[in-house]
């Protein structure tokens, strides 16, 4: 084990080293380590698990999806790692850094997909930026406008909307 | 920072040296002084209330464990917020936003307010209710629940999920709930209850989390403004409803809470910021570095390690920004009205240094206009204004920092060696931005655009001060001026803040069967003019209009176009061109300016100062070539009684013009600068100017030759019109000749001086704006006496007649003995101690305004 330990770490001090993914479209990507391990899922599989050269693979997540989360990842490589639950303790504003915004100029396909994948892999800050994007869609729109951008369709009947619209109400005034 | 202080008047803290002692602590006889918003050289501060500060230290601590306040970083912070800032009035800080309402209370001078004490404004927003007595005020259902239905009316048990029908899908649902909740965490209250109205599925969002209503506290949510504990374990959404019920039933100290909360959210990022960023958001320090060449180069001195960073020199001042050679500055649309350079190197070593700096304010601008630095000034210098600091020897200057507005010059600060740093002078505030609002749409392109064809002039009327457009005048080929509204309808045209505090009256028109064919509007005050005299390449003159301001035989204005710049200077009013111009060649300047106006009564701001309309404006050249504009309405000579005169000298050029005007008189002034003359003369006036200032012409005694040598006076020659003196010449030995005034008279009179005879004493007889005699009185040799000589018109035909006379003595007892023997002397004055006379002076406006020049006898 110890062999091992050294072993890595000469390899950390020459190359980057390369890690393999397999998606599940079956695509192989590679990523240096560094980026990688911006996903708490993944560096905590490397810490459990010995290195293999082996491809790991990612049931949740299409080969599409993963370039994005790469990209994402890489951009953000030098970013201080996030130190775990404190850090939404303080700030919840939806103001999103310029770069985040065009990466998330993406279809709503995309865009939900993006969540689910940084969801599945944990990647702290890759789910903040997506779930402020989506609140940034609903905030300050109405029912309607809301229904048109997320193509929804309104299933009340008019009772019902009354009866939501009353309760908003009751909610309102509390 | 100072402690807790308490503001007892105007601009003025009282507050204890000791940061964390306050006023009630020391008692007031222990506190210091200190001047609000005004940086200045004495002792100076800005006030930030205590209440304020409290909240932004909670904002700044808000959700960070363990935060301890670094209170000197923080003020530091502040300070260079504040002081980048500008002040309004000195009284309230522009930051852009509008104070929610406050404006209403605060005045900015006069008058304080009275404190209404049930206002929020005057609450104290750190007096609000604890959080655990707000989450025990809440009312309502939900006691004792974990979670917490949102929209449950009283008594609907059931729940919304049982009573709508089979949601369809939609594209949240493939989040999870928690993923759901986490996009909520980041929409407000109102937001999550419109959402539930969009379809089922999102209806059915009943039932928030604990850390959904623990998100509305932290930073950036709609509640952000209480900063409870957000460690604590309670039941945040009672919290959360109690909190919006006080604000609704307007608690003051909540309401003023929310309110400062809000204000104090810009300066906190920045205070934020500036621990991040090395520079702070306050600028740069920039350090120079000599590159090849001679020019040195400006290198961002944060830059440390990596690539220096050049400043880059801004071009124009038109949007674009271009770099450009250091040796070309602002050489696109912008015209270089005048500049000189000046050493930072004191001539001859000095014991200390001074370095003054002159303000000028011009309607609501106020800028920097002169420094007085080591070797002299540069710039216009008001010496009121001038504020100054000492600079010990032992230091130099190693820096300049400058800080500009769109105004100009507002800010300079000189660092020395020895890392000793002085400001001289502070950012100045400038106005704000007022909001852009059309009173009224002036068409003049008339129906379907047909009028556009004639349309050869838009005239904009503007004054000097914060409003500063008050006319728009449109003229078309065909003649007509016109402005029109639809039938019916009203148009205003005036300010707009004369339109919001306007009184209407109604004028009738009778009989009804007139119409309104004009208007006419009245401004009180002065308005200034100003255009340069340098590289000018062709002079137009434009003349009065009958039935406006000026008459159609004054000159109204002066268009001068200039050498290598497409925009030209007006001066005065442009109302008809004059067919006359003037054209000047590149190597030639404006000699002399010589303006006739006619009298049309005193002033009323300076008593006793005549006023008039120009009527003839006669220009001359360095070619001797020369022009005179006048109206060809205006048949008769101009008088000579207001004539003003302005010349270039050896000592000083002529470099612009000045045309101050109101709706009924006309003041035009040559402005002269000091040429870079190391001989230059510097001569003190007795007696000295007094306000209203007039420019003055000098004759010397001594005239210095281009090979340094001295000549003196040989012969004094005046000329006259009608028995009073209109031009003076002195004639020196190697034959040069100075003159001022007109010589160009009919009659003229010479005396002749002994040669090396010292000219000692000087007197002057007048009549109110004539000069009628002047006498020189000469020193003789051993042998000889005194003599007098004298220039004036005096026969037993047309005896000299005058009001007073003036007199410039040698010693102090012949002061006396004049005193004594001449009872109609206005003046009798002694020559400044270890000073000699040199010459005579006469105001450029009027003549008879005669005084003596002296110099420091050269030990």
């Amino acid at each position: 084990m110890s062999e091992q330990t050294e072993q890595n770490a000469q390899v950390e001090q020459s190359a980057p080293q390369i890690l393999t993914f397999c998606t599940n479209d079956n695509a192989i990507l590679e990523v240096e380590r560094d980026v990688a391990e911006r996903s708490v899922l993944i560096r905590h599989l490397l810490e459990d698990l010995p290195a293999s050269g082996q491809a790991i693979p990612l049931q949740m997540v299409n080969e599409a999806v993963m370039k994005k989360v790469i990209e994402w990842c890489r951009h953000h490589q030098k970013d201080p790692p996030s130190t775990g639950d404190d850090d939404d303790s303080r700030r919840k504003t939806t103001d999103i850094e310029e770069w985040d915004q065009k990466f998330m100029q993406v279809d709503q396909e995309m865009l939900f997909e993006i969540i689910l994948a940084a969801n599945f892999l944990d990647i702290k800050g890759l789910l903040d930026v997506g779930c402020k994007t989506v609140a940034n869609m609903i905030k300050g729109k109405s029912p309607e406008e809301i229904r048109k951008t997320f193509n929804i369709q309104n299933d009340f009947t008019p009772e019902e909307e009354d009866q939501i619209r009353r309760e908003n109400e009751w909610a309102e005034d509390r | 920072m100072t402690g807790l202080g308490i503001v007892r008047c105007r601009n003025r803290l009282y507050a204890p040296l000791d940061d964390d002692r306050s006023y009630v602590d020391v008692g007031i006889e222990a506190l210091e002084e200190w001047r609000l918003c005004g940086p200045s050289g004495s002792r100076w501060c800005f006030g930030f209330h205590n209440s304020c500060w409290k909240v932004l230290l909670l904002r700044l601590g808000h959700g960070q464990k363990d935060y301890i306040p670094n209170e000197l970083t923080i003020a530091t912070s502040v300070f260079h917020q504040l002081y980048c800032t500008p002040c309004i009035d000195a009284s309230w800080f522009q930051f852009g936003h509008y104070y929610q309402g406050a404006a209403q209370t605060h005045v900015s001078s006069g008058r304080i307010k009275p404190v209404g004490l049930g206002s929020p404004f005057y609450a104290d927003p750190n007096a609000i209710p604890s959080a655990d007595d707000l989450e025990a005020s809440a009312t309502g259902a939900g006691r004792n629940e974990k979670r917490h239905p949102v929209p449950y009316p009283e008594g609907v048990r059931t729940g919304t999920r049982g009573k709508l029908g089979p949601p369809q899908r939609h594209v949240f649902d493939r989040l999870s709930p928690e993923l759901r909740l986490e996009i909520f965490t980041y929409l407000s209250f109102p937001d999550v209850l419109r959402t539930r109205l969009v379809c089922r599925g999102l209806a059915l969002i009943t039932n928030l989390p604990q850390s959904y209503w623990r998100s509305r506290f932290l930073l950036g949510q709609e509640a952000d403004f209480l900063f409870p504990r957000l460690t604590s374990a309670r039941d945040w959404s009672r919290l959360f409803f109690a909190t919006r019920a006080s604000l609704r039933a307007k608690l003051p100290p909540l309401v003023n809470r929310r309110r400062t909360r809000q204000l104090l959210e810009p300066i906190a990022a920045l205070v934020e910021l500036a621990t991040v960023s090395r520079t702070g958001p306050h600028g740069s320090v920039m350090d120079s570095r000599q590159i090849q060449g001679s020019h040195p180069l400006l290198e961002d001195g944060q830059s440390a390690g990596k690539q220096p960073r050049s400043m880059e020199m801004a071009g124009s001042f038109s949007g674009q920004i271009s770099s450009v050679g250091m040796d070309s500055p602002l050489n696109e649309g912008c015209r270089v009205l005048y500049h000189r350079s000046q050493s930072l190197m004191p001539p001859y070593p000095q014991p200390s240094q001074r370095i003054g700096v002159s303000i000028v304010q011009i309607g609501a601008r106020r800028f920097v206009s002169e420094i007085n630095v080591l070797s002299g000034p540069v710039g216009y210098c008001t010496p009121t204004s001038e504020t100054s600091i000492e600079m010990p020897s032992t230091l130099h200057i190693k820096a300049l920092c400058v800080a500009f507005c769109s105004e100009g010059l507002t800010g300079i600060k000189f660092l020395f060696t020895e890392h000793e740093e002085l400001t001289l002078t502070t950012l100045l505030p400038s106005l704000p931005p007022r909001h852009f609002e059309p009173l009224t749409n002036i068409d003049f392109g008339g129906p379907r655009g047909l009028l556009l064809g004639s349309l050869t002039r838009l005239a904009f009327h503007m004054a000097s001060g914060p409003h500063p457009l008050i006319g728009i005048e449109i003229f078309y080929s065909d003649g007509k001026e016109s402005v029109s509204t639809n039938y019916e309808r009203a148009a205003t045209f005036a300010p707009l803040h004369y339109c919001l505090n306007a009184t209407i009256e109604p004028v009738r028109i009778s009989p009804p069967s007139n119409i309104v064919t004009g208007f006419v509007a009245l401004w009180e005050g002065n308005y200034q003019t100003y255009a340069s005299l340098r590289n000018v390449r062709q002079i137009w003159a434009s003349r009065g209009v009958r039935g406006r301001s000026r008459a159609s035989n004054c000159i109204s204005g002066l268009k001068l176009e200039y050498h290598g710049h497409a925009s030209p200077g007006v001066v005065g009013q442009w109302m008809e061109e004059l067919d006359d111009r003037f054209e000047l060649s590149p190597d030639e300047e404006v000699q002399s300016l010589i303006i006739w106006l006619t009298p049309i009564g005193f002033s009323n701001e300076c008593p006793g100062m005549e006023v008039g309309q120009a009527v003839a404006i006669h220009i001359k050249t360095t070619h001797s070539r020369s022009v005179t504009f006048r109206s060809p309405e205006f048949h008769s000579l101009p008088p000579r009684r207001q004539q003003y005169q302005y010349h270039s000298t050896s000592d000083e050029k002529l470099t612009a013009i000045s045309w101050i005007l109101n709706e009924s008189s006309d003041l035009i002034r040559g402005a002269r600068s000091a040429n870079a003359n190391p001989r230059q003369r510097r001569s003190i006036l007795v007696p000295e100017q007094q306000a209203p200032f007039d420019q003055v012409q000098k004759l010397y005694f001594e005239a210095q030759s281009d090979n340094d040598r001295r000549e003196t006076i040989v012969t004094a020659e005046a000329y006259f019109h009608n028995q009073t003196i209109v031009g003076l010449a002195f004639v020196y030995t190697s034959g040069t000749r100075a003159s001022i005034g007109d010589v160009n008279t009919d009659a003229s009179q010479r005396i002749h001086f002994e040669p090396d005879a010292g000219v000692i004493g000087l007197s002057a007889a007048v009549t109110a704006r004539e000069l009628v005699a002047v006498e020189f009185e000469v020193a003789g040799n051993e042998e000889t006496r005194h003599t007098k000589l004298t220039l004036s018109i005096d026969d037993a035909v047309h005896p000299v007649k005058y009001d007073w006379r003036d007199v410039w003595c040698k010693e102090d007892i012949s002061a006396e003995s004049y005193q004594r023997l001449l009872e109609c002397n206005r003046g009798v004055y002694k020559a400044p101690s270890k000073s000699r006379l040199v010459g005579v002076y006469v105001g450029c406006e009027n003549i008879a305004r005669v005084g003596a020049l002296y110099e420091p006898e050269l030990s």
